[in-house]
């Protein structure tokens, strides 16, 4: 019993905020659906009963001209009214679509967006978007199937009346005749949900086979190593294996569908039989016999089109459970502390231990080190040694999961993360080549400042974008790639790297972080940046990963990362001496230019 | 018209081809649907005359519920028929338009007249599928438009007419919003892909660090409701103007049945026809006017854009795939790559990447290709591996211009890393086999590259299964994750798999760690064996182990020869590579 309340409590629930959520997407539309829908429902009724006053006005046909006129008109300006209202409807339709569209899209923004970064490193995660994206648009429905049953259910009651008023039996059999379908289609609809589910991942890699054949950088290797013919075969056998099982599926359903169909149509064929027979001794006469039968017949029409409404109100229903679990999400990191911290912190990471989560294997393990305000770091270390690691735990991108990360001496935790994270002018390895006009990718640092062509003039001088765009006619409102402009500019990796680098710059932070910020670019350019980074930024504090240790020597202090933790820090002199694996790994290098 | 029969004839058989038998029996059942309704009507009729005249009417009852019992069967079947058929021909489609996708030239792929028309025809498929159906809906519409016309013509003639006449306004004004929207959208595109970039960046994983460091999730809304506003703006101006028109081109059609509404009243009223015909001809005057309405409806918007639509494919599937398999010349080994002189740009661009390029690269050769960012290295190698076309000058490989192989067998001569090398989500075998993909099942050298690269040893204690294990979370919770740098030497190992007579590595050590960049320098000191080899490197020692460096200056090469002539040279190798040592002898 107690389930049954909760089942219905939520039912309600749902059907609310679903409500609630169409309402939101446009308020306007929406009211004017509802005051459509009302509408046209109302004026079918309104106009059924002047019709019948119409046709008996004919019948009668002496001194009823006036009624039969005045009526008339006012039936027929009703269905005028009708018919300008669904084009009005029409009108209002392809608004309310296109506003729950964007609705719908900002609300997933939102909430992707300030997801914790652990959110995109799950294949679960992933298929819960894709399903939520796809299921978005039965919010909306949820408010129009009650509409729906309300009037299904009137039509049948009166319906069964009728034919309950011939038979009483008759009309009994009929709905009884309906069990099977309706529970066959609860049955069905919750297999075709786990279904769906559990091809989600299936259709995602569909998409992965055939989207990269329209990616360029794929498009490369396709070229190069002739691979077309395989990733297509990949999309066309995993498509096989989902057709293959949903087929299966769906002709046994029709199969069944079929067969509850014949024994749901039963109930006319034995009002037929049972009308002839009475239409043969002379009970009923012929008019009567067409009457049971469309009677019976629109009964069962309708209880179906009532039980179908059901139906998919239910599996709505489910749907709609799901989706809320996944708009219930929350980030766990963002809402912490409150306090803001200094432009030039003290950090400090305290015997830290992290691995990434749903990971067995630890990236950092008792890790500790400090580093100072105003200090020059170079960070140095194998790959996969966990150096970027590092900056993500420091911008809480994750939580370790032991020791603590101190920032002034105060755990990071009770920090407002996103002041935290301003303090910092940050390059990531793999930074992002944005398709979008040269002002906004380097102003996405400081996203309100896009419009300071000074400030983004000293950026690009830093950096060394400034001789590349020199020649640009539209200067910084030109596009890079092309994904939306014909005529974007393409850069060459390094090109890139600068742009990235100048989008760091543009924060004109007291605190930067570079991530291997000379990865791909010329000698001339790594030594200008390196230029800038310890000799021309007095008082600056910045932390540096690199692979070519010659860009680090100058730096305040040299930690050296292995297998998660700090093994060797000082200068470059002193682990020189040191003759540890700094000191092998400079070596190295340097043997090559002796 | 002819590319009307054009389409009709494509869709014809891409659904034939797509589900063959199935699809014959989908048109047969479309007709036994469309006349078993008929038969039991005309059965119903007997039954009841039947039982009019009390003669034994059983049989009849019977009949009745087969011909009904096999509609029903007819009509379930049918749409099965229908849906299998819907799947298959869409999946056929989008196989044929990626197959079509992958032998097209890159010239063509990044053009802007390309890139719009691959846009068109990517989610074209519902168009090509319904195409037929359009033509099948029409001819029912005309038959009932037929129907009920014919019936009102026999009441009334000029009101028929006149009727039908009115209809005329309305269609007008919907083929011209019809055509203003679809110009709309076109002009749109751009915008839309504009705002459609900024929800890429609020969520996908790639851009997600940086939307968190600077918290963007505000600024790129308050970005994306602008671009989106605009776009509603212009949807709802359009609307607008259409509600409007329709309402008004309604109002004319309706008037006519209001006025004809009327006058069968009135003649009722006045007796001359009974109270049934009434509902009768209001019936059929509504019925022959919805058909007359939906028919031409259908061909305007439905089969005529269809067709027009499917204008761009046509033009898709029409592009040159150049190189003439049949007369290629054999190219079993390689003896020497010639540059002559070309200049080429990018098909986007008027801006020259290359000006006048030679160079001669012989079989043994280590070539290394040094110059500063944007000098036009990377461009260097998508034109040996004819990606583009040069735009004047030649490319000779064994003394024959490129154009004269076919051009798979010439980049079978290659081993590539790209400096913009792919991160397959996909398994790690797949990761590296995709360079020879027929080898996919050879594990051990798959393990061999592997070490080779010097990313095994790291992996091999990570899963039980290795080669099979997800890289990235991207379809596998239990996936690999990697850092860039371990990343390139699986684009490495996937480079060495391939095992081609000519290695390229674009920036092979950008992200690698010092250990890592000595391994890979060392394999290519040592890769000597009748192996060639292009390294584009910033870290100038790599050029000392080459035997010819060139170098490239904005397009041109502006000093050859090998290390030591270079430096003796003092240019801008000299410069370079003395930049980079100092930091070494501080």
């Amino acid at each position: 019993m107690n389930k049954i309340k909760q089942f219905f409590s939520g039912l309600l629930n749902n059907v609310w905020f679903g409500m609630k959520a169409s309402f939101e997407a446009s308020k306007f539309y929406f009211s004017m659906k509802l005051i459509i829908l009302l509408s046209t429902t109302a004026i079918p009724l309104v106009n059924i009963w002047l019709w019948k006053e119409v046709l008996n006005g004919i019948v009668k046909s002496e001194n009823t001209g006036y009624t039969v006129t005045v009526c008339l008109s006012i039936y027929l300006f009703l269905k005028m009214s009708t018919y300008l209202l669904d084009q009005f409807n029409t009108y209002v339709n392809s608004r309310y679509s296109d506003e729950l569209h964007f609705y719908i899209e900002i609300v997933m923004m939102k909430k992707t967006s300030r997801m914790d970064l652990a959110f995109f490193d799950s294949a679960n995660m992933s298929d819960k978007v894709r399903h939520t994206r796809s299921n978005f648009g039965i919010i909306t429905q949820m408010t129009w199937l009650v509409f729906d049953i309300i009037s299904s259910f009137i039509n049948v009651i009166a319906t069964f009346i009728i034919v309950c008023s011939y038979k009483w039996w008759l009309g009994i059999t009929s709905l009884i005749l309906l069990i099977p379908f309706f529970v066959y289609n609860k049955k069905y609809t919750e297999r075709r949900l786990k279904m769906e589910k559990e091809q989600l991942r299936d259709n995602r890699k569909m998409d992965y086979y055939q989207n990269a054949c329209f990616n360029n950088d794929v498009q490369f290797e396709i070229k190069l190593n002739n691979i077309g013919r395989y990733l297509v075969q990949k999309y066309k056998d995993i498509w096989k294996n989902i057709y293959r099982i949903n087929k299966k599926e769906y002709i046994r359903n029709n199969i069944i569908n079929m067969l509850i169909m014949f024994i749901n149509i039963s109930s006319e064929f034995l009002v037929l039989t049972f009308s002839v027979f009475n239409v043969v001794n002379q009970k009923i006469g012929i008019g009567d016999l067409q009457y049971n039968l469309s009677m019976t017949s629109r009964l069962r029409t309708q209880a179906q089109t009532l039980v179908d409404t059901i139906n998919q109100f239910l599996e709505n229903n489910t749907r709609l459970i799901e989706l809320r679990e996944f708009m219930n999400l929350q980030p766990k990191v963002e809402k912490s502390g409150t306090l803001k911290p200094s432009n030039n912190p003290r950090i400090e990471f305290c015997n830290v231990s992290f691995r990434y989560p749903n990971t067995e294997q630890y990236v950092l393990k008792d890790c500790s080190f400090t580093i100072e305000p105003h200090e020059k770091v170079g960070l140095i270390g194998l790959n996969g040694a966990g150096k970027s690691t590092i900056f993500k735990l420091m911008f809480r991108f994750y939580d370790p999961q032991e020791g603590c990360i101190k920032l002034d001496g105060v755990d990071l935790k009770e920090y407002d993360i996103y002041a935290v994270r301003k303090v910092f002018g940050v390059l990531f390895q793999d930074y992002v080549t944005y398709c979008l006009p040269l002002r906004e990718i380097i102003a996405l640092s400081d996203f309100d400042e896009r419009f300071n062509d000074e400030k983004l003039k000293k950026a690009c001088d830093i950096s060394g974008v400034s001789a590349i765009i020199k020649d640009w006619e539209q200067g910084f409102d030109s596009v890079l790639g092309r994904y939306y402009a014909d005529n974007g500019k393409d850069l060459s990796g390094g090109q890139w790297q600068l742009v990235g680098l100048a989008r760091a710059y543009f924060k004109d932070s007291e605190y930067m972080i570079l991530d291997e910020p000379s990865a791909a670019l010329d000698p001339i350019s790594e030594d200008r940046i390196f230029e800038q980074l310890y000799h021309l930024s007095e008082g600056k504090t910045s932390v540096t990963i690199s692979h070519r240790l010659s860009n680090t020597t100058l730096a305040d202090k040299i930690l050296v990362i292995d297998d998660g933790h700090i093994i060797e820090q000082g200068s470059h002199s002193e682990l020189l001496k040191k003759n540890g694996k700094y000191a092998k790994l400079f070596n190295l290098q340097a043997s090559k230019y002796i | 018209m002819s590319l009307f029969f054009k389409s009709l004839n494509f869709s014809f058989k891409l659904l034939y081809r797509s589900s063959k038998l199935l699809f014959l029996v989908y048109l047969l059942l479309q007709v036994a649907c469309s006349l078993t309704p008929l038969l039991s009507t005309y059965i119903l009729k007997d039954l009841l005359n039947c039982l009019v005249s009390a003669e034994p009417a059983i049989k009849l009852v019977w009949l009745y519920i087969a011909s009904i019992v096999l509609f029903q069967v007819f009509q379930s079947v049918q749409s099965v028929c229908y849906d299998t058929i819907q799947k298959k021909a869409e999946h056929q489609y989008k196989c044929d338009l990626t197959e079509k996708m992958n032998s097209l030239p890159l010239a063509f792929i990044d053009s802007s007249e390309g890139r719009n028309i691959i846009d068109e025809v990517r989610y074209l498929e519902l168009a090509v599928i319904n195409l037929p159906n359009y033509l099948i809906q029409t001819i029912a519409y005309l038959f009932s438009f037929t129907v009920a016309f014919s019936e009102l013509i026999s009441f009334h003639f000029v009101f028929s007419f006149v009727f039908i006449a009115l209809t005329v306004p309305g269609l007008i004004s919907q083929y011209l919003f019809r055509n203003k929207s679809d110009k709309l959208r076109r002009k749109q595109a751009p915008d839309v892909r504009k705002f459609c970039y900024y929800r890429w960046i609020l969520t996908d994983a790639w851009p997600a660090k940086d939307v968190r460091m600077y918290d963007l999730t505000q600024p790129l809304l308050k970005r994306y409701d602008e671009e989106k506003n605009k776009y509603l703006i212009a949807n709802k101006t359009l609307d607008k103007k259409k509600m409007r028109s329709a309402i008004f081109t309604e109002f004319i059609m309706r008037s006519g049945e209001i006025i004809f509404s009327f006058f069968v009243i009135f003649k009722a009223v006045s007796g001359e026809i009974s109270i049934g015909d009434v509902a009768l001809y209001i019936g059929f005057a509504v019925t022959a006017t919805a058909a007359f309405q939906n028919m031409l409806g259908i061909i305007l918007y439905g089969v005529v854009r269809c067709a027009v639509n499917m204008k761009y494919l046509f033009q898709f599937l029409s592009v040159e795939v150049h190189q003439a398999e049949h007369s290629a010349r054999k190219l079993n080994s390689f003896d020497s790559l010639v540059f002559d002189n070309v200049f080429f740009k990018y098909p986007t661009s008027d801006q020259y990447v290359l000006k006048g390029v030679s160079f001669t690269l012989k079989k043994g050769d280590k070539l290394s290709i040094v110059g500063v960012n944007g000098s036009g290295k990377s461009t260097i190698i998508k034109l040996i591996l004819g990606l583009y076309e040069v735009e004047s000058g030649r490319i000779l490989i064994n003394g024959y211009p490129m154009s004269d192989y076919n051009i798979h067998d010439v980049r079978k001569l290659f081993s590539v890393l790209f400096q913009s090398f792919v991160q397959y989500p996909l398994t790690l075998r797949e990761n590296i086999a995709l360079s020879d993909i027929k080898r996919i099942n050879n594990s051990e050298e798959i393990k061999t590259v592997l070490a080779q690269s010097g990313i095994y040893e790291e992996l091999r204690n990570r899963h039980e299964n290795l080669l099979d294990s997800y890289m990235t979370r991207q379809f596998d919770d239990n996936g690999i994750e990697l850092s860039k740098g371990q990343w390139q030497k699986i684009a490495l190992a996937r480079a060495f798999f391939k095992n081609a007579p000519i290695v390229i590595l674009d920036e092979p050590s950008a992200a690698l760690d010092a250990e890592a960049e000595d391994r890979i320098f060392k394999i290519f000191e040592d890769i000597s064996e009748g192996k060639t080899c292009i390294m584009i490197s910033h870290r100038i020692s790599s050029a000392r182990m080459s035997n010819k460096v060139i170098v490239l200056d904005n397009g041109k090469i502006v000093e050859e020869g090998t290390h030591n002539e270079l430096i003796t040279l003092n240019g801008l190798y000299a410069k370079l590579y003395n930049l980079q040592r100092e930091k070494y002898t501080v």
